[in-house]
Protein backbone atom coordinates (compact mmCIF):
# COMPACT_ATOMS: atom_id res chain seq x y z
CA UNK A 1 0.00 0.00 0.00
CA UNK A 2 2.63 2.57 0.88
CA UNK A 3 4.37 1.40 -1.98
CA UNK A 4 1.79 2.25 -3.97
CA UNK A 5 1.01 5.90 -2.72
CA UNK A 6 4.80 6.56 -3.32
CA UNK A 7 4.23 5.49 -6.68
CA UNK A 8 1.40 7.49 -6.99
CA UNK A 9 3.19 10.41 -5.10
CA UNK A 10 5.92 10.25 -8.13
CA UNK A 11 3.55 10.34 -10.66
CA UNK A 12 1.84 13.21 -9.87
CA UNK A 13 4.96 14.94 -9.22
CA UNK A 14 6.43 14.29 -12.56
CA UNK A 15 3.59 15.41 -14.40
CA UNK A 16 3.57 18.55 -12.75
CA UNK A 17 6.80 19.24 -13.38
CA UNK A 18 6.33 18.26 -16.97
CA UNK A 19 2.99 20.09 -17.31
CA UNK A 20 4.16 23.37 -16.65
CA UNK A 21 6.90 24.54 -19.24
CA UNK A 22 9.15 26.63 -17.12
CA UNK A 23 9.55 23.96 -14.04
CA UNK A 24 9.14 25.15 -11.06
CA UNK A 25 8.45 29.00 -10.50
CA UNK A 26 7.21 30.60 -13.50
CA UNK A 27 3.33 29.91 -13.63
CA UNK A 28 1.55 28.46 -16.72
CA UNK A 29 -1.08 31.22 -17.88
CA UNK A 30 -4.25 29.98 -19.34
CA UNK A 31 -4.90 31.13 -23.10
CA UNK A 32 -3.18 33.76 -25.30
CA UNK A 33 -1.08 36.91 -23.82
CA UNK A 34 -3.93 39.86 -24.36
CA UNK A 35 -1.00 42.35 -25.49
CA UNK A 36 -2.28 45.28 -27.12
CA UNK A 37 -0.19 48.14 -29.45
CA UNK A 38 -1.68 51.14 -30.56
CA UNK A 39 0.14 51.00 -33.58
CA UNK A 40 -0.62 47.36 -34.49
CA UNK A 41 -3.87 48.12 -33.80
CA UNK A 42 -4.22 50.84 -36.11
CA UNK A 43 -1.75 48.84 -39.00
CA UNK A 44 -3.13 45.71 -38.78
CA UNK A 45 -7.09 46.06 -37.10
CA UNK A 46 -8.51 47.59 -39.86
CA UNK A 47 -10.24 44.60 -42.31
CA UNK A 48 -9.81 42.08 -39.53
CA UNK A 49 -9.11 41.86 -35.52
CA UNK A 50 -5.55 42.44 -34.72
CA UNK A 51 -4.89 38.93 -34.10
CA UNK A 52 -3.04 38.38 -30.98
CA UNK A 53 0.91 38.18 -31.78
CA UNK A 54 0.57 35.06 -29.64
CA UNK A 55 -1.25 33.27 -32.17
CA UNK A 56 2.16 32.56 -34.52
CA UNK A 57 5.35 31.81 -34.01
CA UNK A 58 7.84 34.57 -34.86
CA UNK A 59 9.19 33.10 -37.96
CA UNK A 60 4.98 33.11 -39.96
CA UNK A 61 5.07 36.79 -38.45
CA UNK A 62 8.44 37.93 -40.19
CA UNK A 63 7.00 36.32 -43.66
CA UNK A 64 3.67 38.31 -43.40
CA UNK A 65 5.57 41.32 -42.52
CA UNK A 66 7.90 41.10 -45.13
CA UNK A 67 7.41 44.33 -47.80
CA UNK A 68 6.90 42.61 -50.72
CA UNK A 69 4.22 39.84 -48.97
CA UNK A 70 2.19 42.91 -47.62
CA UNK A 71 1.84 44.15 -50.81
CA UNK A 72 -0.43 41.25 -51.52
CA UNK A 73 -2.11 39.97 -48.25
CA UNK A 74 -4.41 37.06 -49.35
CA UNK A 75 -5.01 39.65 -52.47
CA UNK A 76 -5.18 42.75 -49.96
CA UNK A 77 -2.87 45.39 -49.89
CA UNK A 78 -1.70 45.95 -46.38
CA UNK A 79 1.85 48.17 -46.79
CA UNK A 80 3.13 50.14 -43.97
CA UNK A 81 5.34 52.68 -43.92
CA UNK A 82 8.61 51.40 -43.09
CA UNK A 83 9.15 52.74 -39.51
CA UNK A 84 5.51 51.32 -38.53
CA UNK A 85 6.27 48.21 -40.90
CA UNK A 86 9.65 47.47 -38.44
CA UNK A 87 7.89 48.94 -34.98
CA UNK A 88 4.55 46.11 -35.22
CA UNK A 89 6.72 43.21 -36.83
CA UNK A 90 9.31 43.92 -33.59
CA UNK A 91 6.14 44.07 -31.21
CA UNK A 92 4.92 40.78 -33.13
CA UNK A 93 8.31 38.78 -33.11
CA UNK A 94 8.89 39.47 -29.40
CA UNK A 95 5.18 38.40 -28.25
CA UNK A 96 4.93 35.21 -31.09
CA UNK A 97 3.81 31.77 -29.62
CA UNK A 98 7.19 30.13 -30.08
CA UNK A 99 8.37 33.05 -26.81
CA UNK A 100 5.42 32.67 -24.91
CA UNK A 101 5.29 30.57 -21.71
CA UNK A 102 0.87 30.95 -22.31
CA UNK A 103 -0.81 27.72 -22.81
CA UNK A 104 -2.61 27.97 -26.14
CA UNK A 105 0.75 29.79 -27.60
CA UNK A 106 2.40 27.15 -26.41
CA UNK A 107 0.29 24.74 -28.07
CA UNK A 108 0.57 26.12 -31.15
CA UNK A 109 4.61 26.31 -30.78
CA UNK A 110 4.35 22.23 -30.22
CA UNK A 111 2.29 21.55 -33.50
CA UNK A 112 4.57 23.53 -35.67
CA UNK A 113 7.39 22.11 -34.04
CA UNK A 114 8.32 20.50 -37.74
CA UNK A 115 9.32 23.92 -38.11
CA UNK A 116 7.07 24.53 -40.88
CA UNK A 117 5.84 28.19 -41.25
CA UNK A 118 1.98 28.68 -41.47
CA UNK A 119 0.69 32.17 -43.06
CA UNK A 120 -2.68 31.56 -41.72
CA UNK A 121 -3.77 30.74 -38.01
CA UNK A 122 -6.25 28.64 -39.16
CA UNK A 123 -3.46 26.68 -40.93
CA UNK A 124 -1.61 26.08 -37.52
CA UNK A 125 -2.55 21.99 -36.75
CA UNK A 126 -3.55 22.89 -33.25
CA UNK A 127 -6.02 25.55 -34.31
CA UNK A 128 -7.29 22.92 -36.99
CA UNK A 129 -7.34 20.46 -35.28
CA UNK A 130 -9.35 21.77 -32.20
CA UNK A 131 -12.14 23.02 -34.95
CA UNK A 132 -11.78 19.92 -37.26
CA UNK A 133 -15.48 18.78 -35.69
CA UNK A 134 -17.33 22.03 -36.23
CA UNK A 135 -19.62 21.11 -39.03
CA UNK A 136 -19.23 23.52 -42.06
CA UNK A 137 -22.60 25.26 -41.60
CA UNK A 138 -21.45 26.72 -39.01
CA UNK A 139 -18.79 28.24 -39.95
CA UNK A 140 -18.87 29.16 -43.69
CA UNK A 141 -22.68 28.37 -44.27
CA UNK A 142 -23.25 30.59 -41.18
CA UNK A 143 -23.55 34.30 -42.70
CA UNK A 144 -22.54 35.86 -38.99
CA UNK A 145 -19.57 33.68 -39.42
CA UNK A 146 -18.23 33.16 -42.78
CA UNK A 147 -14.60 32.06 -41.86
CA UNK A 148 -13.01 30.29 -39.13
CA UNK A 149 -10.24 33.27 -39.40
CA UNK A 150 -13.00 35.31 -37.79
CA UNK A 151 -11.93 34.43 -34.11
CA UNK A 152 -13.90 37.14 -32.16
CA UNK A 153 -17.23 35.51 -33.57
CA UNK A 154 -17.56 32.64 -31.75
CA UNK A 155 -14.96 32.77 -28.83
CA UNK A 156 -16.17 35.57 -26.67
CA UNK A 157 -13.41 36.29 -23.81
CA UNK A 158 -10.72 36.42 -26.81
CA UNK A 159 -10.72 39.95 -27.27
CA UNK A 160 -10.65 41.45 -24.19
CA UNK A 161 -8.41 38.57 -22.25
CA UNK A 162 -6.89 36.64 -24.74
CA UNK A 163 -9.04 33.36 -23.47
CA UNK A 164 -10.13 30.71 -26.12
CA UNK A 165 -11.31 27.83 -23.53
CA UNK A 166 -14.32 25.55 -25.26
CA UNK A 167 -17.14 27.12 -21.78
CA UNK A 168 -16.33 30.53 -23.31
CA UNK A 169 -17.72 29.56 -27.25
CA UNK A 170 -20.60 30.81 -28.32
CA UNK A 171 -21.52 30.38 -32.61
CA UNK A 172 -23.71 33.05 -33.80
CA UNK A 173 -26.88 31.28 -34.72
CA UNK A 174 -26.19 28.19 -32.93
CA UNK A 175 -27.00 27.77 -29.20
CA UNK A 176 -24.38 27.39 -26.84
CA UNK A 177 -21.70 25.08 -28.18
CA UNK A 178 -22.13 22.17 -26.09
CA UNK A 179 -20.69 18.57 -26.85
CA UNK B 1 -26.58 -16.77 10.03
CA UNK B 2 -22.58 -17.67 9.54
CA UNK B 3 -19.93 -15.17 11.31
CA UNK B 4 -18.82 -12.18 9.02
CA UNK B 5 -15.55 -12.45 7.68
CA UNK B 6 -13.21 -10.08 5.85
CA UNK B 7 -14.02 -10.44 2.18
CA UNK B 8 -13.10 -7.14 0.48
CA UNK B 9 -9.44 -6.30 1.29
CA UNK B 10 -8.25 -2.85 2.11
CA UNK B 11 -6.60 -2.13 -1.50
CA UNK B 12 -10.33 -3.20 -2.83
CA UNK B 13 -12.38 -0.93 -1.01
CA UNK B 14 -10.18 2.42 -1.66
CA UNK B 15 -9.69 1.39 -5.01
CA UNK B 16 -13.61 1.32 -5.42
CA UNK B 17 -14.13 4.34 -3.40
CA UNK B 18 -11.60 6.19 -4.70
CA UNK B 19 -12.80 5.28 -8.31
CA UNK B 20 -16.25 6.08 -7.11
CA UNK B 21 -14.80 10.16 -6.58
CA UNK B 22 -12.85 10.48 -9.55
CA UNK B 23 -14.61 9.23 -11.60
CA UNK B 24 -17.72 11.96 -10.86
CA UNK B 25 -15.10 14.60 -10.81
CA UNK B 26 -13.81 13.49 -13.64
CA UNK B 27 -17.13 13.75 -15.35
CA UNK B 28 -17.77 17.32 -13.62
CA UNK B 29 -14.59 18.88 -15.17
CA UNK B 30 -14.96 17.34 -18.45
CA UNK B 31 -17.61 20.38 -19.15
CA UNK B 32 -16.75 22.68 -16.24
CA UNK B 33 -13.65 23.91 -18.53
CA UNK B 34 -11.52 22.74 -16.04
CA UNK B 35 -8.84 20.81 -18.67
CA UNK B 36 -6.16 20.61 -16.28
CA UNK B 37 -8.21 19.32 -13.34
CA UNK B 38 -10.05 16.77 -15.70
CA UNK B 39 -6.33 15.64 -17.13
CA UNK B 40 -5.00 15.09 -13.57
CA UNK B 41 -8.39 13.31 -12.49
CA UNK B 42 -7.94 11.29 -15.87
CA UNK B 43 -4.26 10.13 -14.93
CA UNK B 44 -5.37 9.08 -11.30
CA UNK B 45 -8.11 6.86 -12.70
CA UNK B 46 -5.51 5.39 -14.77
CA UNK B 47 -2.74 4.50 -12.45
CA UNK B 48 -6.03 3.21 -9.89
CA UNK B 49 -6.69 0.53 -13.37
CA UNK B 50 -3.30 -0.19 -13.46
CA UNK B 51 -2.81 -0.87 -9.72
CA UNK B 52 -6.46 -3.20 -9.69
CA UNK B 53 -5.65 -5.31 -12.50
CA UNK B 54 -1.58 -5.89 -11.08
CA UNK B 55 -3.62 -6.39 -7.87
CA UNK B 56 -5.76 -8.88 -9.67
CA UNK B 57 -3.40 -10.73 -11.38
CA UNK B 58 -0.99 -10.99 -8.00
CA UNK B 59 -2.65 -10.88 -5.02
CA UNK B 60 -4.33 -13.94 -3.35
CA UNK B 61 -7.43 -13.18 -1.88
CA UNK B 62 -11.15 -12.24 -3.47
CA UNK B 63 -10.25 -9.63 -5.72
CA UNK B 64 -7.66 -12.05 -7.08
CA UNK B 65 -9.25 -11.83 -10.92
CA UNK B 66 -8.77 -15.73 -11.17
CA UNK B 67 -11.20 -16.12 -8.20
CA UNK B 68 -14.47 -14.36 -10.17
CA UNK B 69 -13.97 -15.46 -13.70
CA UNK B 70 -16.92 -17.44 -14.29
CA UNK B 71 -18.32 -19.62 -17.33
CA UNK B 72 -21.28 -17.58 -19.68
CA UNK B 73 -23.54 -21.32 -18.76
CA UNK B 74 -22.57 -20.15 -14.44
CA UNK B 75 -23.11 -16.24 -15.21
CA UNK B 76 -26.72 -17.18 -16.92
CA UNK B 77 -27.48 -19.47 -14.42
CA UNK B 78 -26.61 -17.27 -11.61
CA UNK B 79 -28.98 -14.63 -13.50
CA UNK B 80 -32.03 -17.17 -13.75
CA UNK B 81 -31.94 -18.23 -10.04
CA UNK B 82 -31.48 -13.70 -9.58
CA UNK B 83 -35.13 -14.12 -11.24
CA UNK B 84 -36.95 -16.50 -9.68
CA UNK B 85 -35.98 -15.46 -6.30
CA UNK B 86 -33.69 -18.25 -5.65
CA UNK B 87 -30.29 -16.85 -5.98
CA UNK B 88 -27.03 -18.36 -5.26
CA UNK B 89 -24.76 -17.04 -2.10
CA UNK B 90 -21.40 -16.27 -3.43
CA UNK B 91 -19.13 -15.10 -0.65
CA UNK B 92 -16.56 -12.93 -3.16
CA UNK B 93 -17.98 -11.44 -6.53
CA UNK B 94 -21.08 -13.64 -7.50
CA UNK B 95 -21.49 -14.33 -11.34
CA UNK B 96 -23.63 -11.22 -12.30
CA UNK B 97 -21.66 -9.15 -10.25
CA UNK B 98 -17.82 -9.75 -11.23
CA UNK B 99 -19.31 -9.32 -14.95
CA UNK B 100 -20.36 -5.90 -14.25
CA UNK B 101 -16.78 -5.63 -12.56
CA UNK B 102 -14.92 -6.96 -15.91
CA UNK B 103 -17.64 -4.61 -18.34
CA UNK B 104 -16.44 -1.19 -15.74
CA UNK B 105 -12.96 -2.08 -15.87
CA UNK B 106 -13.08 -2.64 -19.61
CA UNK B 107 -14.94 0.49 -20.26
CA UNK B 108 -12.88 2.52 -17.79
CA UNK B 109 -9.47 1.52 -19.43
CA UNK B 110 -10.91 2.14 -22.50
CA UNK B 111 -12.11 5.57 -22.08
CA UNK B 112 -8.70 6.51 -20.22
CA UNK B 113 -6.95 5.33 -23.24
CA UNK B 114 -8.92 7.17 -26.05
CA UNK B 115 -8.59 10.38 -23.27
CA UNK B 116 -4.29 9.81 -23.60
CA UNK B 117 -4.81 9.30 -27.39
CA UNK B 118 -6.97 12.58 -27.91
CA UNK B 119 -4.31 14.29 -25.45
CA UNK B 120 -1.55 13.77 -27.38
CA UNK B 121 -2.91 14.69 -31.00
CA UNK B 122 -5.39 17.72 -29.86
CA UNK B 123 -3.71 19.09 -26.70
CA UNK B 124 -0.29 18.20 -27.59
CA UNK B 125 0.34 17.33 -23.97
CA UNK B 126 0.26 14.39 -21.60
CA UNK B 127 2.36 10.80 -21.80
CA UNK B 128 1.80 9.91 -25.08
CA UNK B 129 2.99 13.29 -26.78
CA UNK B 130 6.23 13.39 -24.56
CA UNK B 131 7.01 9.68 -25.64
CA UNK B 132 6.49 11.51 -29.23
CA UNK B 133 3.63 9.44 -29.98
CA UNK B 134 1.53 11.45 -32.58
CA UNK B 135 -1.53 9.46 -33.58
CA UNK B 136 -3.15 9.55 -36.95
CA UNK B 137 -5.91 12.04 -37.41
CA UNK B 138 -8.43 9.35 -38.34
CA UNK B 139 -7.78 7.31 -35.32
CA UNK B 140 -7.32 10.25 -33.40
CA UNK B 141 -10.91 11.66 -34.18
CA UNK B 142 -12.60 7.79 -33.77
CA UNK B 143 -10.85 7.88 -30.23
CA UNK B 144 -12.50 11.40 -29.81
CA UNK B 145 -15.36 10.38 -29.87
CA UNK B 146 -15.32 7.63 -27.97
CA UNK B 147 -13.93 9.53 -25.49
CA UNK B 148 -16.80 12.04 -25.45
CA UNK B 149 -19.80 8.78 -25.50
CA UNK B 150 -18.36 6.07 -23.56
CA UNK B 151 -18.48 8.02 -19.90
CA UNK B 152 -22.54 8.34 -20.78
CA UNK B 153 -22.75 4.14 -21.27
CA UNK B 154 -20.48 3.40 -17.73
CA UNK B 155 -23.19 5.77 -16.14
CA UNK B 156 -25.51 3.22 -17.44
CA UNK B 157 -23.73 0.83 -16.20
CA UNK B 158 -23.04 2.35 -13.03
CA UNK B 159 -26.49 2.39 -12.54
CA UNK B 160 -27.50 -1.26 -13.09
CA UNK B 161 -24.46 -1.67 -10.74
CA UNK B 162 -26.03 -0.02 -8.43
CA UNK B 163 -29.80 -1.76 -8.85
CA UNK B 164 -28.10 -4.92 -8.62
CA UNK B 165 -26.43 -4.50 -5.51
CA UNK B 166 -29.31 -3.24 -4.03
CA UNK B 167 -31.28 -6.12 -5.59
CA UNK B 168 -28.81 -8.64 -3.83
CA UNK B 169 -28.54 -7.00 -0.66
CA UNK B 170 -32.55 -7.30 -0.62
CA UNK B 171 -31.99 -10.75 -2.06
CA UNK B 172 -29.87 -11.89 0.51
CA UNK B 173 -30.70 -9.66 3.13
CA UNK B 174 -27.13 -7.93 3.34
CA UNK B 175 -26.42 -4.56 3.62
CA UNK B 176 -23.21 -5.18 0.23
CA UNK B 177 -22.88 -1.23 0.40
CA UNK B 178 -21.51 -1.35 4.30
CA UNK B 179 -19.38 -4.22 3.28
CA UNK B 180 -17.28 -2.72 0.99
CA UNK B 181 -16.76 0.23 3.50
CA UNK B 182 -15.77 -1.97 6.69
CA UNK B 183 -14.51 -5.17 3.92
CA UNK B 184 -17.20 -8.02 5.35
CA UNK B 185 -19.81 -10.12 4.55
CA UNK B 186 -21.27 -12.70 6.17
CA UNK B 187 -20.15 -16.14 4.52
CA UNK B 188 -22.65 -18.91 3.53
CA UNK B 189 -26.79 -18.75 4.27
C1 LIG C 1 -6.74 45.70 -46.33
C2 LIG C 1 -7.27 44.82 -45.33
C3 LIG C 1 -6.25 44.10 -44.44
C4 LIG C 1 -5.28 44.66 -43.66
C5 LIG C 1 -4.95 46.15 -43.48
C6 LIG C 1 -4.62 43.57 -42.99
N1 LIG C 1 -5.18 42.40 -43.34
FE1 LIG C 1 -4.69 40.58 -42.61
N2 LIG C 1 -6.09 39.72 -43.76
C7 LIG C 1 -6.91 40.38 -44.68
C8 LIG C 1 -7.70 39.41 -45.39
C9 LIG C 1 -8.74 39.73 -46.47
C10 LIG C 1 -7.36 38.14 -44.89
C11 LIG C 1 -7.92 36.80 -45.30
C12 LIG C 1 -9.12 36.50 -44.42
C13 LIG C 1 -9.84 35.24 -44.83
O1 LIG C 1 -9.36 34.49 -45.63
O2 LIG C 1 -10.90 35.02 -44.22
C14 LIG C 1 -6.34 38.37 -43.88
C15 LIG C 1 -5.76 37.37 -43.12
C16 LIG C 1 -4.78 37.56 -42.19
C17 LIG C 1 -4.20 36.51 -41.40
C18 LIG C 1 -4.56 35.03 -41.45
C19 LIG C 1 -5.84 34.75 -40.70
C20 LIG C 1 -6.19 33.29 -40.78
O3 LIG C 1 -6.98 32.92 -41.63
O4 LIG C 1 -5.68 32.52 -39.96
C21 LIG C 1 -3.26 37.08 -40.61
C22 LIG C 1 -2.38 36.37 -39.59
C23 LIG C 1 -3.26 38.49 -40.91
N3 LIG C 1 -4.21 38.76 -41.85
C24 LIG C 1 -2.40 39.40 -40.31
C25 LIG C 1 -2.39 40.75 -40.66
C26 LIG C 1 -1.40 41.68 -40.17
C27 LIG C 1 -0.26 41.33 -39.25
C28 LIG C 1 -1.73 42.88 -40.68
C29 LIG C 1 -0.98 44.19 -40.47
C30 LIG C 1 0.23 44.29 -41.21
C31 LIG C 1 -2.91 42.73 -41.49
N4 LIG C 1 -3.28 41.42 -41.46
C32 LIG C 1 -3.55 43.74 -42.13
C33 LIG C 1 -6.98 41.73 -44.84
C34 LIG C 1 -6.18 42.66 -44.24
C1 LIG D 1 -17.40 29.05 -35.77
C2 LIG D 1 -16.98 29.52 -34.47
C3 LIG D 1 -15.47 29.56 -34.19
C4 LIG D 1 -14.55 30.39 -34.80
C5 LIG D 1 -14.76 31.39 -35.90
C6 LIG D 1 -13.29 30.10 -34.14
N1 LIG D 1 -13.47 29.11 -33.19
FE1 LIG D 1 -12.05 28.38 -31.94
N2 LIG D 1 -13.39 27.05 -31.19
C7 LIG D 1 -14.72 26.97 -31.55
C8 LIG D 1 -15.33 25.84 -30.87
C9 LIG D 1 -16.77 25.39 -30.98
C10 LIG D 1 -14.31 25.25 -30.08
C11 LIG D 1 -14.43 24.01 -29.18
C12 LIG D 1 -14.15 22.80 -30.05
C13 LIG D 1 -14.18 21.49 -29.31
O1 LIG D 1 -13.41 21.34 -28.37
O2 LIG D 1 -14.95 20.63 -29.69
C14 LIG D 1 -13.11 26.04 -30.31
C15 LIG D 1 -11.89 25.79 -29.70
C16 LIG D 1 -10.78 26.60 -29.82
C17 LIG D 1 -9.58 26.44 -29.07
C18 LIG D 1 -9.33 25.37 -28.01
C19 LIG D 1 -10.11 25.70 -26.76
C20 LIG D 1 -10.12 24.59 -25.74
O3 LIG D 1 -10.83 24.75 -24.73
O4 LIG D 1 -9.45 23.59 -25.92
C21 LIG D 1 -8.72 27.42 -29.46
C22 LIG D 1 -7.32 27.68 -28.93
C23 LIG D 1 -9.39 28.19 -30.48
N3 LIG D 1 -10.64 27.68 -30.67
C24 LIG D 1 -8.83 29.28 -31.13
C25 LIG D 1 -9.44 29.93 -32.20
C26 LIG D 1 -8.79 30.95 -32.99
C27 LIG D 1 -7.39 31.46 -32.77
C28 LIG D 1 -9.70 31.33 -33.93
C29 LIG D 1 -9.51 32.35 -35.05
C30 LIG D 1 -8.40 32.09 -35.94
C31 LIG D 1 -10.92 30.57 -33.70
N4 LIG D 1 -10.73 29.72 -32.65
C32 LIG D 1 -12.08 30.72 -34.43
C33 LIG D 1 -15.39 27.82 -32.41
C34 LIG D 1 -14.79 28.77 -33.20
Amino acid sequence: MIRFLLLFTAFFAAQTAFASDNFLGVPRFKGVKPVFNSNYESSCGECHFAYFPGLLPGRSWKKLMDPKALEDHFGENAELEEPDRLEVLNFLVRNAADQSHYKRSVKIARSLRDGSTPLRITEVPYIKRKHSEIPAKMIKGNKKVRSLSNCLKCHTQAKEKGIFDEDTVSIPGYREWDD
Amino acid sequence: MAHPQVVWSLFVRIFHWSLVILFVLAYITSSSGDDDWHMILGYAVTVLLVARILYGLFSSGYGRFSRFIYSPKVIWSHAKGIVQGKPAHYEGHSPMGAAMVFALIGCLLTLVFAGLIYQSWGEYEGPLWWLGFMPADGFAHEMWDLHKWLPDILIGLIVLHVLGVLLACVQHRENLVRAMVTGKKCSGE
